[in-house]
């Protein structure tokens, strides 16, 4: 090679280089060369391969690319420069036909809407295509593309691909030329390029403006007067002709269709799919034909004439969905051809039809098709496009009875094509297809349609699936399902009135032993899965559909209840199916972990849809289901005494299931024999021998089956057992991991380990059963009082036991607590909450000192478990809070007073022990330095653990606020607020060096802001105003200004009292106090945060308005605001930092503009005006600057008419909320922008 | 309930039964007599593997107005809820819940169910429902992430 020419070449690194270049033939073949060394496997490294490609992609956009493109397509046997180049050429044409669009979008060509009668066709530039370039091209392809056939049908050259890139360039230039000269349907670029197709492969002549009707009637005579296959060619040509039809149709289906106007798409399908139907008519009606004629003839030759045919009948059919696809856009789409052309809708559904239903007798012949042509692949693809015909474009079939009972026949019938397809799947895996002993015809048939009057379980089914069956396989298995799902449901009442007929039953029959087939779902089987929501829509169709049914039934009632009774047999049977097929193979140690490890999620979500299936029928079958599953309890109670897992099996999928159903009881339908059948298993030793059984699964359904039949509790036989159901949870509770078994057979696998899974297992068990408890201890917290000292023992374990984990710990102390709430004796109460609290202090002291005098080594398990016991207290006390339900009735008036008088004394100092445990965390200096100084190993980047302690401690005292009776955790105002002013001292004095601490101050603002809310009709001016100038007023400007945290949480504080009771703070002992605060908020205006500014214009409009201010604030504020000038001021700030703001921040501002306007009308237009006097001042004096002036950094300065303008304009507004679209249209203005 | 509501709600149970994302449930709420209440439905959100919110189901009830699908439907979380965009009695505070921003009458229940599963990981903070959620999780990240886990065992699967 030319070494100068190979630097020249490596030297091309721009487009514009390459543009300049006299000839772009000298380098033709380094682009080649380039081409290979781009698809040759690790020829280059990663950066290399980038700029290869980065390269190659300049050259195909240079002014070379046309000539490139016929270079490489042109280079014998190099497939990768043939295909770059035809690539070369989708490049070239997508550039041609953007820029095309361009053109017309310019001349205002909207070449998307719909046809109306008076379209401007002279308006379509037309000829800023150029036609002769067009043409050309067009030309070159199909040139490239004749002789790429050649080689493949001659020397068998693989080039497949780069045809099927052709065919897609074709397509590009087929569908703009004509979409864009579309009006104009006479003088199209290209009539129809199946024609022009057909025209090359069997003359090799190019003709673009053929459309002579005949030819392709003419062509298909030769081959049907030809039976012979042998007849390569003109089946290869066939092909050629389906394989660039499909690629055209899915070419434009890719675009939403709407995209294209209604005469391109009429011209579509009134051409082009008219000669489509004609051959894919002919292709379904001769090849069924030639495949039947040559049923007896296994030799070589045949076989590959059935290859050659099955190819066609593959793409034929792919062609066919295709336009299936291109029809349901059409329909969905706005042009509504359909609706505007009815006659042409008839004439193309009819011809889908009787394309549908030839199609059909493929499926039909199968049994009669010798084995070679029992192609799967295409009878899958088959099944797909019938299926997705039925579900999207079901308005096809939907009342054409020729297809439909064809169908159904077919689908339903004894010896038709449903049983033996399915049989034939069943018998034969994929790999065995071909083998001589596998026919068709087999006898041994297993799927039973024969008539049968009762829907038995006795599935004769024999599929011998086992674990080594392949994916594909149950997906052939599982499309079938579909397929026959996807019929009926398209019309389901109707489907359900068969049931009136018994000489239907062998319909129901067959879809039960669908349902039915033998393995584990998901593993061995999807069909049942596929059955689910079938046989629920089937369901509802007696539960929420009935009426529609009767209807269907000329009303005859009896017809109706006949349906009724047949379907409960029939549900009753498929009940029983998937009761079998949800029991977990706990007797099959490797099947369980093989689900755990690889299929949880789809086993899991199959189980849930069996229950939710159970729950859809339970309506219909009633307690008989509940009863059964009862009995199956029952019975393996009995039975379990011999320990057997089939029991624990059959145990665990019933309650399962009962769990389900549970959730749909409510006191309209729950009845005594519920109740009673319920009863019935406490009734026996199930409790403990779940228990005894050490089974996780068993264990973990019969916790969540305790906590789904509440109902059952409130009621008094239920109440009877609610004793030993605790028990039993908190029997549970103490299990660990080493108690919990995986199943009975030894551990045997490779990845999860069942330790690990185990002790996985113990904590979400630990987990389900607190919020069991939890749950029931929240519904019947009045009747569990009596149990209160049995749970001291697991009261203590909870509280003492470190490794009880602390979300388990708090959820049980918070039950309890609710328990104890409901004992109306306070006497009584308190002893229980005495032993509570007390538990919790003595343990937190005992740790907290151990680790203060270093005998408890801090880690993260003790700094949680430390902060889970103060959270204990806390949980307690919102377990403490009165029911907001029942708060009106719970006590008499003698109790409540019994109850004030005893809180009030509090003679066990209950309150006092929990100020302890609170004082003993936060305040105790030693111990508060274990929490402050503690720094987490894990993540030194977490909060501060000292952050944790103050937010509970404030949390507490939060959860006796909204208490009307004085209960354990009211506290007196002092407390709180004493509380609020010693933490801001002392965390004040370590946040210089911790800034984490932050988040502790804004606790403290959050406690007071919630005080000052409940209780701000009792609070003291005094009391407020001491809180107020050390946490706020004294930190104001040294602390609070820093920190836009706090700045708006100790805003949010201020606001309660302005809203709710400003007298506290507008007084005249704190007049300075006061004047500070509206200086901080007048600053606050300037701030960027919207939060601040938030909270800041409602301080000021809530200051403005004071609502609930008294006749001496209203005096003090109005004098203020005219007389001390601070409307002026306000007015002054809020436009001055408007103007400068986002605009989103217009109406935070504008609102203060109208509050001012609304209260003080007489002042509003000279504040305004002195306003922009100031800001005219301020302006000019900027401007002034030098520096100001070199740098452009102008400001606007607002003349009198401007501002008059203005003026006037907010003063129409009267305050309304057209104000801020005033504000708005001055904002823009002043910033020179303009809404679009 | 108009017609085109029933038939709405009947053709999105169907999809829904049909295609629904893995650990995501949600049905119709049932009438005492066992017939579905469709204008009322009951889901559960998984939250996002690999995120705080994982390993658990996050319960939402989903209210359809009459003039559904004219108008979104309302979704709740339970009241006191901690994300962000929550209201204080749980309402999501999302587009295309909003008939004034995003709502469009082709958005199924599917997609706002993964829309709401979006949400939680990742919080819009520009649109604060809640107070102690969206300061912690814009200004205090540690707190924000140890609140959601602590909810998160709350709903645990």
């Amino acid at each position: 090679m030319d070494t100068s020419a190979v630097d020249d070449f490596d030297r091309l690194s721009t487009l514009d280089q390459i543009n300049s270049l006299n000839s772009i033939h000298p380098f033709l073949p380094h682009i080649s060369n380039l081409i290979n060394k781009l698809y040759t496997p690790n020829s280059l490294s990663n950066f290399d391969l980038i700029n290869c490609q980065k390269k190659l992609q300049l050259f195909q956009k240079s002014l070379f690319s046309l000539t490139i493109a016929n270079y490489l397509l042109d280079i014998p046997n190099d497939l990768n420069s043939n295909f770059f180049g035809a690539l070369t050429f989708t490049v070239y044409l997508n550039h041609l036909f953007s820029n095309q669009f361009d053109i017309a979008k310019n001349n205002k060509i909207i070449i998307n809407i719909p046809e109306t009668d008076n379209d401007d066709d002279e308006d379509i530039d037309n000829n800023s295509i150029d036609y002769n370039l067009l043409n050309q091209i067009t030309s070159q392809l199909l040139n490239h593309l004749i002789r790429l056939i050649n080689n493949n049908l001659l020397k068998n050259t693989n080039n497949n691909f780069i045809i099927k890139k052709i065919y897609s360039n074709l397509s590009l230039i087929y569908i703009n030329s004509t979409n864009i000269n579309i009006k104009n349907s006479d003088s199209l670029f290209w009539k129809n390029p199946i024609l022009s197709l057909l025209l090359l492969l069997s003359s090799n002549k190019i003709n673009l403006n053929i459309n002579d009707n005949n030819l392709i009637p003419n062509f298909l005579n030769t081959i049907s007067t030809n039976t012979n296959t042998d007849d390569s060619y003109n089946y290869d040509y066939l092909y050629h002709l389906l394989n660039f039809s499909n690629i055209l149709i899915e070419d434009i289906s890719k675009f939403n269709v709407s995209i294209y106007s209604y005469d391109f798409n009429s011209h579509i399908y009134n051409n082009f799919f008219q000669s489509n139907i004609y051959l894919l008519s002919f292709i379904f009606n001769n090849n069924i034909k030639n495949i039947n004629n040559n049923n007896n003839n296994n030799n070589n030759n045949n076989i590959n004439n059935y290859q050659i045919i099955n190819k066609i009948i593959t793409e034929s059919v792919t062609t066919f969905q295709s336009w299936l696809n291109y029809i349901s856009l059409l329909k969905s789409s706005s042009l509504q051809l359909y609706k505007q052309h009815n006659k042409t809708i008839n004439a193309d559904t009819n011809s889908i039809i009787d394309l549908l239903i030839l199609l059909l007798s493929f499926l039909s012949n199968f049994n009669t098709f010798p084995l070679i042509n029992k192609n799967l692949e295409t009878i899958q693809l088959i099944i797909q496009l019938y299926t997705n015909l039925f579900e999207v474009n079901n308005f096809i079939v939907s009342n054409k009875s020729s297809f439909n009972d064809h169908f159904f026949l077919l689908l339903f019938h004894q010896n038709q094509w449903g049983s033996i397809y399915i049989n034939y799947l069943l018998r034969n895996s994929l790999n065995q297809k071909i083998t001589a002993d596998s026919t068709a015809n087999s006898t041994t048939t297993n799927i039973n349609n024969n008539n049968n009057n009762n829907f038995t379980d006795d599935n004769d089914l024999d599929s011998e699936f086992d674990d080594d069956n392949d994916e594909d396989h149950l997906l052939l298995v599982s499309s079938f399902a579909n397929l026959i799902i996807s019929y009926l449901e398209i019309d389901i009442i109707k489907f359900a009135s068969l049931l009136l007929q018994d000489s239907n039953d062998y319909i129901f029959q067959f879809l039960i032993n669908l349902t039915d087939l033998n393995g584990v779902p998901i593993i061995n089987e999807l069909i049942s899965r596929d059955f689910i929501e079938f046989w629920s829509n089937l369901s509802e169709v007696l539960i929420d559909n009935s009426d529609l049914l009767l209807t269907l039934l000329n009303n005859n009632a009896d017809d109706l209840i006949k349906i009724k009774k047949k379907l409960v047999l029939l549900l009753s049977n498929i009940s029983q199916i998937y009761w079998n097929k949800i029991l977990l193979p706990l007797n099959d140690s490797n099947l369980l972990l093989k689900i755990i490890n690889y299929n949880k999620d789809e086993f899991d979500s199959y189980r849930n849809d069996v229950a939710d299936f159970f729950e859809t029928i339970y309506p219909l079958i009633g307690a008989p289901l509940y009863k059964n599953l009862i009995n199956n309890i029952l019975t393996n109670i009995d039975d379990t005494k011999t320990s057997s897992i089939q029991n624990i099996m059959q145990l665990e999928a019933s309650l399962y299931l009962l769990i389900s159903i549970n959730t749909s009881f409510s006191e309209d339908n729950f009845n005594l024999e519920l109740l009673n059948l319920i009863s019935s298993i406490f009734n026996t030793n199930f409790l403990d021998l779940v228990l005894g059984s050490n089974n996780y699964y068993l264990i973990s359904t019969t916790v969540r089956f305790l906590s789904s039949i509440e109902i059952f509790y409130k009621h008094n036989i239920g109440l009877d057992y609610l004793e030993s159901i605790l028990y039993f949870l908190f029997r549970c509770l103490s299990l660990n991991a080493n108690t919990i078994s995986l199943s009975d057979s030894n551990e045997n696998s490779n990845h999860l380990s069942k330790s690990d899974l185990v002790l996985n297992w113990s904590n979400s068990l630990q987990f389900s059963v607190s919020k069991s408890i939890s749950r029931i201890c929240d519904e019947c917290r009045y009747s569990l009082t009596k149990f209160l000292p049995k749970f001291d023992k697991i009261l203590f374990i909870v509280i003492n036991n470190l490794d009880i984990h602390n979300f388990i710990r708090e959820k049980i102390i918070n039950s309890i607590s609710s328990i104890i709430q409901s004992i109306n004796d306070p006497q009584l109460q308190c002893n229980h909450l005495l032993n509570l609290i007390d538990s919790i202090h003595l343990k937190s002291t005992n740790i907290l000192n151990s680790v203060e005098n270093g005998t408890l080594i801090l880690d993260e398990q003790i700094m949680n478990y430390l902060v889970s016991l103060l959270k204990c207290v806390l949980e307690i006390g919102k377990g403490m809070q009165f029911p907001d339900e029942i708060e009106d009735s719970f006590f008499s008036a003698q109790e409540e007073l019994k109850y004030t008088e005893y809180w009030s004394n509090d003679s066990l100092v209950i309150k006092s022990k929990i100020l302890d445990i609170i004082s003993n965390y936060s305040v105790n200096p030693k111990h508060q330095m274990i929490f402050l100084n503690y720094n987490n190993p894990n993540n030194s980047e977490k909060t501060n653990s000292f952050n944790d302690v103050i937010d509970n401690c404030c949390s507490i005292f939060r959860a006796g606020l909204p208490e009307k009776l004085p209960g354990p955790f009211v506290f007196d105002d002092n407390i709180l607020l004493e509380f609020v002013v010693a933490q801001f001292d002392n965390i004040v004095q370590f946040i210089t060096k911790d800034r984490r601490l932050s988040i502790s101050l804004i606790y403290l603002f959050d406690l007071l802001r919630s005080v000052l809310n409940t209780n701000y009709k009792r609070l003291s001016v005094d009391q407020v105003n001491l809180t107020l100038n050390k946490i706020f007023f004294n930190y104001i400007d040294t602390l609070i200004k820093s920190d836009i945290d706090f700045v708006e949480s100790s805003l949010q504080m201020i606001l309660v009292i302005i809203e709710k009771k400003p007298s506290l703070l507008i007084n005249p002992d704190n007049i300075s106090n006061f004047n500070l605060l509206l200086n901080f908020n007048l600053n606050n205006l300037m701030r960027n945060e919207k939060q601040t500014l938030k909270f800041t214009s409602k301080f000021w409009i809530l200051l403005i308005q004071l609502k609930n201010g008294d006749r001496e604030c209203h005096d003090y504020v109005k004098k203020l605001f005219i007389e001390n000038k601070v409307g002026n001021q306000l007015m002054l700030v809020t436009l001055q930092n408007m103007i400068k703001s986002d605009r989103s921040n217009i109406p935070v501002y504008g609102e203060i503009i109208r509050a001012l306007f609304g209260k003080f009308q007489l002042y509003f237009k000279t504040w305004i005006t002195s306003s922009f006097e100031a800001i005219n001042q301020e302006a000019q004096f900027h401007n002034s600057s030098e520096i100001n002036q070199a740098n452009s950094d102008l400001k606007i300065i607002y003349n009198t008419q401007t501002v008059n303008l203005l003026i006037q304009k907010l003063l129409v507004c009267k305050g309304s909320k057209k104000v801020i679209t005033v504000l708005k249209e001055f904002w823009l203005s002043s910033n020179n922008l303009y809404d679009y | 309930m108009s017609s085109l509501c029933i038939n709405r709600l009947q053709e999105e149970r169907k999809q829904w039964r049909k295609d629904h994302p893995f650990g995501f449930f949600a049905k119709p709420n049932k009438n005492s007599d066992g017939s579905l209440d469709l204008q009322n439905w009951t889901a559960g959100i998984p939250g996002k593997p690999n995120t705080i919110w994982a390993n658990a189901v996050y319960p939402l009830t989903i209210s359809f107005p009459d003039d559904y699908p004219s108008r979104p439907p309302k979704v709740k979380f339970p009241g006191g809820f901690y994300h962000p965009n929550i209201y204080p009695s749980g309402t999501i505070c999302l587009s295309i819940l909003n008939e004034a921003q995003d709502w469009r009458p082709a958005i199924t229940l599917k997609q706002i169910a993964l829309g709401v599963q979006e949400l939680l990981d990742s919080p819009n903070p520009d649109s604060p429902a809640q107070e102690p959620a969206w300061r912690a999780f814009g200004k205090d990240r540690p707190t924000y992430e140890k609140k959601v886990k602590e909810q998160a065992l709350k709903y645990a699967k």
